[in-house]
């Protein structure tokens, strides 16, 4: 009878991931993709120097702008997820509430999956653009074809910190729903952490940044994301027992 | 563009589709076009991936995260050793030395006037031991890197003319090397042994020696009032 109970909680919680995935539009993460892709094409920094008549200049491409703005996308995506018309959908189907959490947390986990997936492989389209249009020997290569290991761990990393970012966004969607001060004391509290470079505010960073062993960062993300989503749900349970 | 242009046109951009989306409770584009762009999209990072390992990359100008100091060190034990480099006569940039002039002008005169026309031209006079009436002309760069990358081949050298019994000795017009670094992206060099933080600027640029080898016939008398010049053996 259990097991029976829980093929059916699970049999709903993928009828509501299939519904709610179909739900999320990819053509906004896919036109800030190339957005950022066209903001990199004269690249993103550079760097010169002169001599005896020489000037050398040195102009960098990376896919970081990329990430950064499918990192952003990641996390509006989370923050609308709690949003009242998104919560709606559970009732277009018979559900309860761990079917829901359940295909929430699947869409959103798919939703960084996808998200590192095409960022990482979008930095090739700037590759092959570089490749066509410039004189081989003037581009400098160090990451220009990753091994495909390589790859393979620049997609689980990437995955790592959209998991992050989607759980900060899920609790910034729950304290939103609270009270609407929280969209504007969220960001300003970030920004001005960032701006005064506080020393928390950093080591927090660094706990994340300066991890260089994908083990102990997934590990480190895995603890995170878990305490961020546990905090989303008892702030969400408190506020559903209040209405 | 700066990262701050980048930062603001984008925040307004989102301003813009939140307005609209706000304002509107169509759909901005029907399904299946969205369906059709994502599918293609996914189709062009497809290929993107597959042309970048199919590409062949030789051409490309291999720098490297790890070892620029070592690099850079190697190339300043060059410069220490030029003179001991040249005389192997391995020009072709093995020996971290290359060759990119040599030329030869004949001169009956006993007397030979150097006329460069700056003084950043680091000219080496070596005495011949036979007296042929013949100048033997060449220009040797050390290494020269770009974040780590060897550019040496790209440095051109000094335009010589002999011009009665002075050699105008003329530094080639100012010109610029404009290079295309493609770098790991900050979230993936940190699992790399790589340095991460360098794509908004830094990096390094080392420029090696230029010399200007002039061998003369035995008995020639060289004249010039210019200071950077040195007398080999």
């Amino acid at each position: 009878m259990m097991s029976l109970h829980e093929a059916k909680t699970l049999d709903i919680a993928r009828k509501q991931y299939r519904y709610k995935l179909k739900a999320i539009s990819f053509l906004g993460l896919i036109l800030l993709q190339i957005i950022a892709l066209v903001l990199s094409i004269g690249g993103i920094g550079m760097h010169g120097a002169s001599n005896q008549g020489i000037y050398v200049s040195v102009h960098n491409y990376t896919g970081d702008l990329v990430s950064i703005f499918t990192l952003i996308w990641i996390f509006f995506i989370a923050v609308g997820h709690t949003k009242k018309y998104a919560r709606n959908i559970d009732f277009t189907l018979v559900s309860n509430r761990l079917s829901s959490m359940i295909s929430d947390w699947g869409v959103l986990a798919t939703v960084a999956v996808l998200g590192a997936l095409s960022a990482t492989l979008s930095r090739m389209v700037l590759w092959v653009a570089l490749y066509l249009t410039v004189d081989h020997d003037m581009i400098i290569t160090t990451a220009f074809r990753p091994a495909v290991g390589d790859l393979l761990v620049d997609i689980t990393a990437f995955t790592l910190y959209a998991l992050l970012g989607v759980a900060a966004g899920y609790l910034t969607g729950i304290l939103i729903e609270i009270s609407k001060l929280f969209a504007v004391i969220v960001p300003a509290v970030f920004l001005g952490l960032m701006a005064v470079q506080n020393d928390l505010f950093l080591r927090l960073i660094g706990f994340y940044t300066t991890e260089s062993s994908l083990l102990f960062f997934a590990g480190k993300v895995a603890v995170s994301a878990a305490l961020l989503f546990v905090l989303s749900l008892q702030i969400y349970n408190r506020m559903e027992v209040e209405r | 563009m700066s990262v701050l242009n980048v930062f603001i046109l984008f925040i307004i951009i989102c301003v813009a589709v939140i307005w609209y989306l706000a304002k509107t409770k169509k759909p901005l584009l029907p399904n299946a076009f969205k369906r059709y762009c994502v599918g293609f999209y996914s189709i062009v990072l497809i290929v993107a991936t597959l042309l970048v390992y199919i590409l062949p990359d030789t051409g490309l100008a291999q720098g490297t995260d790890n070892d620029q100091k070592q690099r850079l060190a190697a190339a300043q034990r060059v410069d220490y050793n030029l003179r001991a480099l040249i005389k192997q006569e391995q020009s072709d940039g093995s020996n971290g030395v290359y060759r990119n002039l040599s030329q030869e002008f004949t001169l009956d005169a006993g007397v030979l006037t150097i006329n460069p026309d700056n003084t950043d031209i680091e000219i080496w006079i070596e005495r011949k031991t036979s007296a042929d009436g013949k100048i033997e002309a060449k220009s040797y760069v050390t290494t020269h890197l770009v974040e780590g990358a060897d550019f040496s081949s790209k440095i051109r050298p000094p335009e010589l003319e002999l011009d009665g019994n002075t050699l105008q000795v003329r530094s080639p017009e100012r010109y610029t090397l404009k290079y295309y670094a493609v770098k790991s992206d900050l979230i993936f060099a940190q699992f790399r042994d790589s340095t991460p933080g360098v794509a908004f600027g830094g990096g390094s640029t080392f420029f090696g020696r230029q010399v200007l080898l002039l061998s003369v016939p035995a008995g020639m008398e060289v004249r010039s009032g210019y200071s950077n010049i040195v007398y080999v053996d």
